[in-house]
């Protein structure tokens, strides 16, 4: 019994994140702009852990719909738009060990679960990045960043997004 | 007593201390200061993978100085997620922070703390996000969702910033056929301290503006949302003609280059068109303190705290007519058509060439009383205190 009102709740509530985001899908191509991730790559992250995080969710997915999850779940964020534009569904390896090596991936510590390439690692100049967190992680030197010109702060960016 | 958490993670790493955090650190230090809450800040740590306790004085003195030196605030002791709650089960997870870009996702965390009776209580500014999704840069707006989808999901209280941005959600719960939860309304604080002294620094930039002409000043980051663009048109089609400098004080925000290039290409850029990326607070209230009257176009806001700034400093304002807007400024503000130029130039136009009517509207607003922090924080604190 108790089990079966768990499993409508989790219904319920994952049909309101699914009619929130149809809802500013909607809101956001009324405005002329198209929407820049689909649905399945948005729900699948939904009550995702913050560091460890389930592959098996995404194993179905296409390519793109894939990287996009992958992003969102690794890094809050999509990849840039043209990274994987032009990978196909078995692929999905390549796209994984790209993510693995974006520095991020180690400065948060983040692990896979379920993971269906257990081979893929953090390559080395990511393990590196990831010891500079501490520097990203000072208050001062995000400071002294700030005042830097907007080109060399997003190249600075850049390597620990 | 009842336990008051808030997840300041983003106050952690933040080097400005402007919008949502600014409310936490006004609304943080009078919770702490409450004798009924007992307050606990948490921080995420990445490392531990759980929560950071953070030492409450320390953080009651960075509220006063706001300077460098978080890391004191740092105390070593750690709280499991799981474990929040699970000792008292009338605790209250406050949130208040900009939550939905720290790595604890709101779907994840909600249930957790739903299963060990926390009371969930949000504060909203706004949620500009959903509504008006193309003013949002695309990853906050992903974010965003998550965050309002917990919200609807599993929070026991919301507290407002606005009847308008209560309105909004009240029609986000109904499209959702959701009961919306009971519901509170804080104006955020007017009270801001201002320095005035003799020695205060000036730029000569900013002297040198002052005493040319006449101007419109905005204030606020230049974002897509603020409609910038309305106020350069409007300087194109009259203000010019009338003898009205423009000055637009804020950081480039989010996809506004073609704007800051079409202003910094302008002919009267420098002239007549100002603007300032890097003004200090002394510098604004001087701004203020000198403007023909402050121009607030702006499409849609979760409070809009220049025009609650512009009435504390008896400055007029000439406001897009949205409902936000009327909201905070109320029968003090003079209007005009949203999106529409040439009605703002009409309406300073008849305050340029009325100067009784100019005069008449700033006595008007020297009578306003703004909404102080203390009464938000006293309006929040027994939303925190109800009994479920």
């Amino acid at each position: 019994m108790n089990s079966e009102i768990t499993e409508k709740k989790e219904v319920q509530t994952e049909d309101i994140y699914r009619k929130l985001f149809e809802y500013t899908r909607e809101n956001m191509e009324a405005a002329g702009k198209a929407f820049p991730c689909g649905i399945d790559s948005f729900m699948a992250v939904i009550g995702s852990e913050p560091r460890n995080i389930n592959m098996e969710k995404l194993k179905d997915m296409h390519a793109g719909d894939y990287a996009d999850a992958l992003y969102l779940s690794l890094f809050q964020r999509l990849p840039e738009q043209t990274l994987f534009q032009n990978y196909a569904d078995d692929e999905k390896e390549k796209i994984l060990q790209t993510a693995v090596n974006e520095p991020a991936f180690s400065i948060r510590g983040m692990a896979l679960v379920n993971n269906p390439y257990p081979q893929i690692k953090p390559g080395l100049k990511c393990r590196i990045l990831s010891l500079a967190a501490v520097v990203k992680n000072s208050v001062f030197l995000r400071k002294l960043a700030k005042k830097m010109p907007a080109g060399l702060q997003n190249k600075i960016r850049g390597m620990f997004t | 007593m009842k336990t008051v958490y808030i997840d300041i993670s983003m106050l952690m790493i933040v080097t400005k201390f402007t919008g949502v955090q600014r409310v936490v650190l006004e609304l943080g230090q009078r919770i702490y200061h409450d004798r009924d809450l007992d307050l606990v800040l948490l921080e995420y740590s990445q490392k531990r993978d759980c929560y950071e306790i953070i030492d409450t004085e320390q953080f009651v003195k960075f509220c006063k100085t706001k300077t460098d030196n978080r890391r004191k605030m740092r105390t070593g002791r750690f709280l499991p997620i799981r474990e929040i709650g699970k000792e008292c089960e009338s605790d209250v997870f406050f949130d208040v922070d900009a939550v939905w870009n720290t790595r604890v996702r709101r779907s994840w965390l909600y249930p957790i703390l739903k299963e060990n009776h926390v009371k969930i209580v949000p504060f909203l500014n706004d949620i500009i996000c959903i509504t008006h999704p193309h003013f949002c840069p695309t990853n906050d707006m992903l974010n965003f969702i998550d965050f309002t989808g917990a919200i609807v999901n599993y929070a026991d209280e919301i507290i407002f910033t606005s009847h308008t941005t209560d309105r909004y959600v009240t029609e986000l719960y109904q499209m959702l056929h959701v009961v919306k939860p009971k519901t509170h309304i804080a104006p955020l604080g007017g009270d801001f301290h201002k320095k005035i002294s003799e020695d205060r620094q000036i730029g000569d930039e900013i002297k040198r503006i002052v005493t040319s002409k006449p101007y419109l000043l905005m204030v606020g980051t230049v974002a897509p949302r603020k409609n910038h663009k309305l106020l350069v048109d409007a300087y194109e089609s009259g203000l010019k003609e009338l003898g009205v400098n423009l000055v637009i004080a804020g950081f480039p925000g989010w996809d506004t280059e073609e704007l800051i290039n079409r202003i910094n290409n302008h002919p009267d850029y420098n002239t007549g068109i100002f603007h300032l990326s890097n003004a200090t607070d002394e510098e604004i209230d001087y701004l203020y303190e000198n403007c023909f009257a402050l121009a607030y176009p702006s499409y849609i806001e979760g409070y809009g705290l220049p025009i609650m700034e512009s009435l504390v400093n008896g400055v007029l304002i000439f406001a897009a007519d949205t409902e936000i807007n009327k909201e905070i400024a109320g029968e003090l503000g003079i209007y005009f058509r949203q999106d529409n130029p040439k009605s703002l130039v009409e309406a300073v136009k008849e305050y340029m060439d009325d100067t009784d009517k100019y005069q008449k509207q700033k006595e008007k607003i020297q009578g306003y009383v703004a909404p102080t922090w203390e009464e938000c924080a006293n309006k929040v604190c027994m939303a925190l205190k109800n009994e479920r």
